[in-house]
């Protein structure tokens, strides 16, 4: 039986990067003695997934992750194993039982919200303008670092360790108040979109540079489905 | 949750900001109102080392189980976030109530290595807290120091208001009393370090004084106070099945270095390698109960999630449950998919079935510590094991399908020869050529036989038989790693032989430092102001600021590592006793000489002194 589980991050525990987070949910689920499958062999791995890897530093209100059981009471007694064994700032917001054939968390991401709030004080009022005169545009360019060329050892400086895109199709919506700026915008493996790259493009309008340490990016929940389709994005645990 | 110590920019911009923050699963938080004592517990290094100590979450435990004491944890900051805090002025802080480490009581720094030396003086240093214990005042914590480095503590006696020399879990209370005690008279410090220095195992370095001969070597070494022993004595548990042991261990959120379930199964060793200081410092051999243990497994593994557990100790062969144990744990292991990282075993019919259970034969190796390559090296060791023995061993894993072996030598050893050195690329060679004659070619389905043979360099520790003997030159570790890995070259599988030698320059220091005295508190804290810190790691090691440091100083350093000892030389540990008596320890070195080997504890008792302690194997052999 799958399952899948819906988390937030908040406060200190957003310094734990995605892989140590993951370790650290592995043995959630032991001490809540949630009764996960594993995998088979010498060294067994709980069947598990994330959606969606998770920066260190940013926090979340609506992550997935998805897990097989053997067995179980009822998604709300998981639920509630998990959040007597969770550190501050983790909780586990909902825990929905999978039809068969549910493509899996990971796979299944088109889409997440985010809320992007400087640290301290608020927005500039020339960059909260330059928002909608960004988003107005035909096309949004952003660098992005060429990661396949570094992987491999073939980025030169200066030609190809940096690659253009257009990722005004990839946004879907918009909003800036001096206080935050709030999008949601294609997160598939595809298309993904870091949403401090919009804030960047946003504040070079002006002619001012971001430092992304200024601003706290916060997740607010991550979607599957088609954006503009009949049924629209919808949240990972309402399919 | 408390405010964090660092910033959130600083935390974005070091590498790992998990291990900064505290708030992990099962650490403690307590009303800082409600304690009589904080204690600050520090492993001074990087936090995934201090991390994976056992017994830091041992004191850390216990002393959380106290309703009147708070104990937090204190590491090194990592290099990148070293700088930060000096530039902005941040004081070092405990993980869990982020506040500065000053605020406590005590400051208990285990030492495990003498590499860490440097580290202890960031520590400090960043605190606020002044580097020589003469320069505290009473708002500074009392800082003492435990560990195996303890048992020389003069090299780093100025640093340390005391030091606890033996094991943690007896003496602490009282410790704690008599400081509630003092500050209900409104005692000073200088009053709690006299009454202190009553409690046993207690050592005070202010309240002793040193001469020494016109040859650097020590004339007398006398308590300067009445009331303070002259002779300290370890402490000892004496039942550790009754003793504290943990069962909420700390479970981090970086991937640490032990990242799982620590049994720690017995303390001590039967066995009495000459060169092995641990072997020596936890006599008598103590065992844990098999119910004891088997329980504990579970709760840990309840407790704290982990997905692996392993047994610890100096020689998990000689535990004599250990069949039951290991099946146990097998069984239950299976049943939760946890897995079992078994200790270096001795090769029999029992340890290769039961490794083949828990680890892949074509992904894992079998370990073999001969320590030295050929048999008249091993007696003077006092290994115990021949090379029947080990070609055995060997063949027995060939047999069950591994084809990687791991082997580990040192060299350096005293009285060693060009043959003994050589005579570890042959033992090799012989291990390679019993695969292709225990595997026939149709069976050797895993791949051909690798070996990998690694060697260390020999230093001399105090409490060990070896103390009296010279530790060989940075040259000469030089050229008897050449001869080896020539000697590697001739043999008929070389191509199956992998060869890997240490570090020379760490050694050499590691030398100095083990059996140091007192004056070289001054070369240490220069090094450290000099910007030595992180020795142990090779990145930061600076060995060219270390020989400034002692040059500057007037240090010779082949007074401390190339020097033959005489026997009636006074050596700066000599005031500590670990149970083994000074006699035996040259009855075995002289024994060493002659290539003589010592019965084991098991077999026979020598009469080392542990016996005085009336625990362990000492009674069961008399009963
Ligand atoms: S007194 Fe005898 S049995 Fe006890 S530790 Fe020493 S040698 Fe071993």
């Amino acid at each position: 039986m799958k399952l899948r589980i819906k988390f937030s991050k908040h406060g200190p525990v957003k310094y734990i990067g995605h892989l140590d987070f993951m370790r650290y949910f592995q043995k959630c689920i032991r001490r809540a003695k949630v009764d996960i499958a594993y995998s088979k062999g010498f060294s067994p791995h709980q069947i598990m997934s994330f959606a969606l890897a998770l920066g260190v530093g940013v926090e979340t209100d609506g992550d997935y992750l998805d897990i097989e059981v053997n067995s179980m009471d009822s998604t709300q007694a998981v639920m509630d194993s998990l959040n007597e064994t969770m550190a501050d700032g983790v909780r586990v917001e909902n825990v929905v039982a999978l039809k068969d054939y549910t493509p899996n968390a990971m796979s299944s991401v088109s889409a997440a919200g985010y809320r992007l709030i400087p640290k301290e004080g608020v927005y500039a009022s020339d960059v909260v303008k330059a928002c909608d005169m960004v988003l107005g545009k035909d096309e949004i360019i952003v660098a992005k670092e060429n990661k396949k060329a570094k992987k491999k050892g073939k980025a030169v400086e200066g030609v190809n360790d940096i690659i253009y895109t257009d990722i005004k199709d990839h946004i879907y919506e918009c909003s800036m108040t001096e206080n935050e700026l709030y999008c949601l915008v294609d997160a598939s493996s595809a298309g993904n979109v870091r949403p401090l790259l919009l804030l960047d493009a946003i504040y070079s309008e002006v002619g001012e540079t971001l430092d992304p340490l200024d601003i706290q990016v916060i997740r607010t929940d991550t979607y599957t489905g088609v954006y503009g389709d009949d049924r629209g994005l919808v949240p990972l645990d309402m399919v | 949750m408390n405010r964090l110590a660092l910033s959130d920019r600083i935390l974005m911009q070091v590498d790992k900001p998990a291990r900064y923050i505290g708030n992990e699963i099962n650490s403690v938080i307590k009303n800082k109102d409600e304690v009589d004592i904080r204690f600050a517990v520090c492993f001074p290094d990087v936090y995934e080392i201090g991390m994976s100590h056992l017994g830091l979450q041992i004191l850390y435990g216990m002393f959380n189980e106290y309703e009147d004491v708070w104990c937090e944890r204190v590491f090194s900051p990592w290099t990148d976030l070293d700088p930060i805090m000096r530039r902005d002025n941040i004081p070092l802080f405990m993980l869990e109530s982020q506040e500065p480490v000053r605020e406590a009581d005590f400051l208990g720094i285990t030492i495990q290595y003498e590499m860490c030396y440097t580290n202890i003086l960031q520590v400090l240093d960043l605190s606020g807290i002044p580097l020589r214990a003469c320069d505290r005042g009473e708002d500074d914590p009392i800082v003492i120091g435990g560990g195996p480095c303890t048992y020389n503590p003069e090299p780093i006696a100025d640093f340390f208001d005391m030091f606890y020399i033996g094991e943690g879990e007896t003496k602490y209370r009282e410790l704690f009393d008599v400081y509630k005690e003092n500050k209900k008279v409104h005692g000073t410090r200088e009053d709690f370090l006299i009454k202190a220095a009553g409690v046993h195992g207690i050592y005070v370095p202010k309240f002793y004084d040193v001469t020494y001969k016109k040859d650097g070597t020590i004339e007398s070494f006398a308590p300067n106070r009445p009331g303070v022993p002259a002779k300290i004595d370890k402490e000892i548990v004496r039942d550790l099945s009754g003793a504290y042991y943990i069962d909420k261990p700390v479970v981090p959120f970086t991937k640490v270095t032990q990242d799982r379930v620590v049994l720690e199964i017995q303390r001590g060793c039967i066995r009495g390698c000459r060169f092995c200081q641990a072997g020596q410092l936890y006599r008598p051999v103590r065992e844990r109960d098999l119910d004891f243990l088997k329980e504990r497994a579970l709760t840990l593994l309840n407790n704290t999630g982990h997905e692996e557990i392993s047994l610890s100790s100096l020689s998990s062969s000689d535990y004599s449950n250990l069949e039951a144990l290991v099946d146990f744990l097998i069984d239950e292991c299976k049943s939760r998919s946890v897995n079992i990282s078994l200790p270096s075993l001795r090769i029999d019919n029992f340890s290769v079935d039961a490794m083949s259970k828990v680890q892949d034969v074509k992904k894992s190796s079998i370990t073999f510590a001969p320590e030295a390559g050929s048999q008249r090296m091993r007696d003077v060791i006092n290994k115990g094991i021949t090379e029947k023995h080990i070609l055995r061993g060997a063949r027995m894993a060939f047999e069950a399908g591994w084809t990687r072996i791991k082997l580990y030598f040192m060299l350096g050893l005293p009285g060693e020869e060009t043959e003994d050195i050589e005579e570890i690329a042959v033992l090799s060679d012989k291990i390679a050529r019993e695969f292709f004659d225990a595997v026939p070619k149709d069976k050797r389905v895993n791949g051909p036989v690798q070996i990998v043979t690694s060697t260390s360099f020999f230093v001399p520790k105090p409490f060990t038989a070896f103390q009296w003997a010279p530790q060989d030159t940075k040259e000469s570790f030089k050229e008897k790693a050449y001869i080896l890995r020539q000697a590697v070259i001739r043999q008929l599988n070389q191509k199956r032989i992998q060869y890997n030698w240490h570090e020379t320059d760490v050694s050499v220091l590691e030398g100095i430092l083990a059996r140091g005295d007192r004056k070289l508190c001054d070369a240490i804290e220069l090094a450290y102001k000099k910007g030595c810190m992180y020795d142990a790691w090779s990145d930061t090691y600076r060995d060219d600021l270390w020989m400034e440091s002692f040059d500057e100083c007037g240090i010779d350093i082949s007074f401390y590592t190339t020097r033959e000892r005489s026997l009636d030389e006074i050596f700066p540990w000599d005031f500590l006793s670990c149970g083994v008596n000074k006699e035996f320890l040259k009855a075995e070195w002289l024994r060493s000489k002659e290539g003589m080997v010592t019965p084991n504890c098991a077999d026979k008792c020598s009469g080392c002194g542990a016996g005085s302690y009336g625990v362990g194997i000492c009674i069961k052999k008399s009963s």
